[in-house]
């Protein structure tokens, strides 16, 4: 009796735990999801949204570029472009999913691309991005004029979907970087504004063009199905970036303005900086009166040129002060940085010569930063770059008081920049080649270069 | 559901009553039949969506004025 | 009723590690931070010395009843009658506790893993574990925290540097923006969780050498503090103190930002993995605490019999209790901390000053 009941209720467990155990109520096979890409979002007409979503094609990304190419001269398609439109992202999403066979599954999802018009109209429908699990707080966010969607019609280049392409440009750092939860953080701080970077794409052909199904209730498939009707952009370039006020697109930094938001920011990584160099009086009498000086090139001494450095890491320091009602910033920006190039007429182990090119680093630096400040200051009247945080910080009565109308008070505030950057090391060469004086000559060359 | 209920509750009962039934360990069969059987009456009246009294709104109803006020008085 | 296995004072503080962790890692800092913003880790020095307290009474309680757990205490030192009642409000608050945390546990693994699950598929299976580890005795929940507990010291350790790229000190200014009075408020909030070591006056009747007891409580006590201190500060300086408050599941989304050069992604798996076994643990241990009281209190031999119908119970209950998650954090902030500082404070406190007041101690056992 004692044993019958027990393996009773053995079989019967065995029977039960699988069911329990393996049947998983969320499982979901790779066959059966979309695995998204890259989203771009954008607005769409009756204050409703609209959700674009790159999705791989796992076959062509197995077969690889080459596969498509022997189908027949189209470019390979590693993706297809869907959109739909919703009063939110939430219901657009779900639409989405009445158009493919498949589950979306977001978590491969590297780019999120915001329209200028659903950014002029407010980051607040951007909650789905953070609320639904799938989602990473890593995700790139871009912004563009125009439409975003038009950004997932990338063709394939040397990476296959918008997503990489896009990461991969970021991560040559040629930009600043802006992720989903730095996005937040600075859209929540008080003291803060997001500035975000953006895509530029060329040619901007089919501006205007609507996907097929227009506006109101369901989307529509766009991307490649609609070939003819809508120009794909060819290239994509991530330069310059759009300017929030609290959580609403304001304007927009044109290339020169990022960068110095980059620099004021202490943000910037492998920056390189570009100066012209006038054309010096080629050390008359220097070269002559001190044979054992580092010489110029001699033929071109009139000649103005360029000089290149990069900055592998910076560290920018902005203080906050309060003096009888002025506020007042101050931006001090330090770094070390190697030269690139140098067409200019000068030999960097000359101290005067690499004085010359390091103050006009300087003085270029300042210039894009004193650039950016104006713009923000005056024309868009945001702080966009954490001032008030940097206050916040500093001198917490003092923000107390500003804290509810920063952005106007900002504008007042004065911004001190001091850049000292400095030269330090040379590359691989010394002086830009050329002959070398008739005073110095070749053997002067050697002579001093050991 | 109901079924499966009282299905996992038998199995509780099986893991022990027998041997405490043999053993003659009244008290012990005593204390676990009444905890088990409150466990059934909350399963089943959860199951049937009947209503019954909540702990944690007895617990906030007298803690929540408690702790209002040592945050008041702190914080 | 007595256990007959023993522990070591290191497996006792690594429990009491088990006993707080896995749920305070995951839902404390966002409603610290709500009260503290970012002064959060402020405030975790704070009720570590407040939970220091209860530490004291706990080791004063052990030194002078040796050998007897909580539960015991209560009947040697108020009598029978008060006695049996107070142990009956511990057995009902580990009760409650581990019904809270039990629905904690299922909460998250609903929202953030798998959300077509229903919720009490969550509880049953980890609860059909616990009772089998429970009954099985403390020694046994001891060995398998020697299992876990390297990897969940490794794991926290792992996020807080893998995340090190992300951090930036200047979240953590200005300290004291807005005076002492928000970082007592969080306090109030972390204490909630860092009271819980008063679990250590039941099991600790099974640490052997008693005296060492002391040694278990400050390892533990401060084991904690440092681990949760890690996290909360790692996720303000990642995050910024304005959306720690946002994020729910703070450590998970701190896991979740980690990434070494492109291929080392999503570690929040993980994570999750390692943070499920913890909360085995501690749902383990309230379980086998509250079935011992409970045997304590009604006079029996054994506690064995009671552990599956408790833990039956205890999956009800934590259904009962909230109709949504939201109330399960408005309970966390606004009413546990009232809760938890009577029957985890003021009950010990009580006994210590009514056994010093009556004079018993029962050293010779």
């Amino acid at each position: 009796m004692k044993a019958w009941l027990r393996w009773l209720a053995a079989s019967l467990l065995l029977v039960l735990l699988p069911a329990l155990t393996a049947g998983c109520w969320s499982r979901h096979e790779i066959e059966e999801l979309a695995v998204v890409g890259a989203v771009a979002l954008d607005a769409a007409p009756g204050d409703q949204v609209r959700l674009s979503v790159f999705i791989t094609l796992p076959r062509a990304i197995a077969g690889g570029p080459s596969m498509g190419g022997s189908s027949g001269g189209a470019p390979a398609k590693v993706g297809e472009v869907i959109s739909a439109t919703g009063s939110d992202f939430a219901e657009a999403a779900r639409r989405l999913e009445e158009l493919i066979p498949r589950r979306l599954f977001w978590a491969q999802n590297h780019v999120l691309i915001i329209g200028e018009e659903l950014a002029r109209r407010g980051l607040h429908s951007l909650d789905f991005f953070s609320r639904e699990r799938q989602m990473r707080l890593t995700m790139l966010i871009l912004i563009t004029s125009g439409e975003a969607r038009q950004a997932l019609d990338l063709p394939a280049g040397i990476e296959l979907g918008p997503g990489t392409i896009l990461t991969g440009i970021v991560r040559n750092k040629t930009t600043f970087k802006v992720e989903l939860k730095d996005l937040l953080a600075m859209w929540e701080a008080p003291g803060d504004n997001p500035a975000i970077p953006r895509i530029v794409m060329t040619p901007a052909g089919g501006q205007e063009s609507r996907e097929a199904g227009g506006g109101g209730g369901g989307g529509s498939k766009g991307g490649g199905q609609e070939g003819g009707k809508k120009k794909p952009p060819e290239a994509v370039a991530i330069k310059g970036a759009g300017a929030f006020r609290d959580d609403r697109l304001v304007g927009w930094l044109d290339e020169k303005e990022s960068n110095g938001l980059m620099w004021l920011r202490g943000e910037v990584r492998e920056g390189v900086v570009t100066v012209t160099l006038p054309g010096q009086g080629a050390g008359q009498g220097q070269g002559g009166g001190r044979p054992q000086d580092f010489p110029r090139d001699q033929t071109r001494s009139q000649t103005q040129g360029q000089a290149s450095v990069i900055f592998h890491r910076i560290n920018a320091q902005t203080t906050a002060r309060v003096e009888d009602q002025q506020l007042t910033f101050k931006v001090e920006i330090r770094g070390h940085g190697d030269l690139m190039e140098n067409t200019a007429n000068l030999n960097p182990d000359r101290q005067e010569d690499l004085q010359a090119i390091q103050e006009a680093v300087n003085r270029e630096v300042g210039e894009r930063v004193q650039a950016v400040i104006r713009k923000a200051q005056q024309e868009l009247r945001t702080d966009i770059f954490g001032c008030g945080e940097i206050l916040h910080r500093s001198n917490v009565r003092y923000w107390r008081q500003v804290r509810d109308h920063w952005n106007e008070e900002f504008t007042r505030a004065q911004i001190q920049v001091q850049v000292d950057l400095t030269l330090r090391r040379m590359g691989m060469t010394n002086r830009a080649p050329g002959k070398t004086g008739s005073t110095g000559g070749k053997g002067a060359t050697q002579g001093t270069a050991r | 559901m109901i079924i499966l209920i009282i299905l996992a509750f038998l199995a509780i009962a099986y893991l022990d009553g027998p041997g405490l039934w043999r053993k003659k360990e009244w008290r012990e069969l005593a204390v676990m039949g009444i905890v088990w059987s409150l466990g059934l009456a909350l399963s089943l009246a959860a199951a049937w969506h009947w209503p019954v009294p909540n702990p944690a709104r007895i617990l906030a109803r007298v803690f929540g004025p408690v702790t209002m006020w040592l945050t008041n008085l702190i914080g | 009723m007595r256990e007959e296995g023993y522990i070591s004072p290191r497996q006792a503080a690594v429990l009491l590690w088990f006993a707080i962790l896995p749920t305070a890692i995951l839902f404390l800092p966002a409603l610290l931070v709500l009260r503290a913003h970012q002064d959060a880790w402020l405030s975790i020095i704070v009720a570590t010395l407040a939970a220091g307290t209860v530490a004291v009474a706990v080791y004063l309680l052990a030194r002078r009843f040796p050998h007897y757990t909580l539960f015991q205490c209560c009947e040697l030192i108020l009598g029978q009658v008060a006695g049996k009642a107070v142990a009956m409000v511990f057995v009902l608050a580990f009760f409650q506790l581990n019904a809270v945390v039990i629905r904690e546990f299922s909460e998250f693994l609903a929202t953030a893993v798998m959300p077509e699950t229903p919720c009490l598929f969550f509880s049953i299976s980890i609860l059909i574990i616990a009772i089998y580890a429970a009954r099985n005795g403390l020694e046994v929940i001891t060995r398998c925290t020697d299992f876990i507990l390297p990897l969940m010291v490794i794991f926290i350790a792992a996020i807080f540097l893998l995340a090190m790229p992300e951090m930036a000190t200047r979240h953590l200014l200005p300290v004291l923006e807005n005076g002492i009075r928000p970082v007592l408020g969080g306090a109030l909030v972390a204490w909630s969780f860092l009271g819980q070591v008063v679990i250590l006056a039941t099991y600790g009747a099974f640490v052997n050498p008693p005296r060492a007891l002391g040694w278990s409580l400050i390892t533990g006590l401060l084991g904690i503090a440092f681990f949760l201190g890690l996290v909360v500060m790692g996720a303000i300086m990642v995050f910024g103190c304005c959306e720690v408050e946002r994020l729910t599941f703070t450590a998970y989304d701190l896991a979740q930002v980690i990434s070494l050069g492109q291929f080392f992604e999503r570690v929040e798996v993980l994570f999750l993995a390692i943070w499920v076994a913890g909360v085995f643990i501690k749902i383990t241990l309230n379980l086998y605490v509250t079935a011992l009281g409970l045997a304590t209190v009604t006079g029996l031999k054994e506690y064995r019999p009671l552990v599956a119908p408790l833990g039956a119970l205890n999956i009800v209950m934590s259904c009962l209790l909230y109709r949504n998650i939201s109330e399960v954090r408005q309970d966390l902030l606004l009413v546990e901390p009232g809760w938890t500082l009577t029957w985890q404070l003021g009950l010990p406190l009580l006994l210590l000053v009514v056994a010093w007041l009556r004079g018993k101690r029962r050293t010779g056992a």
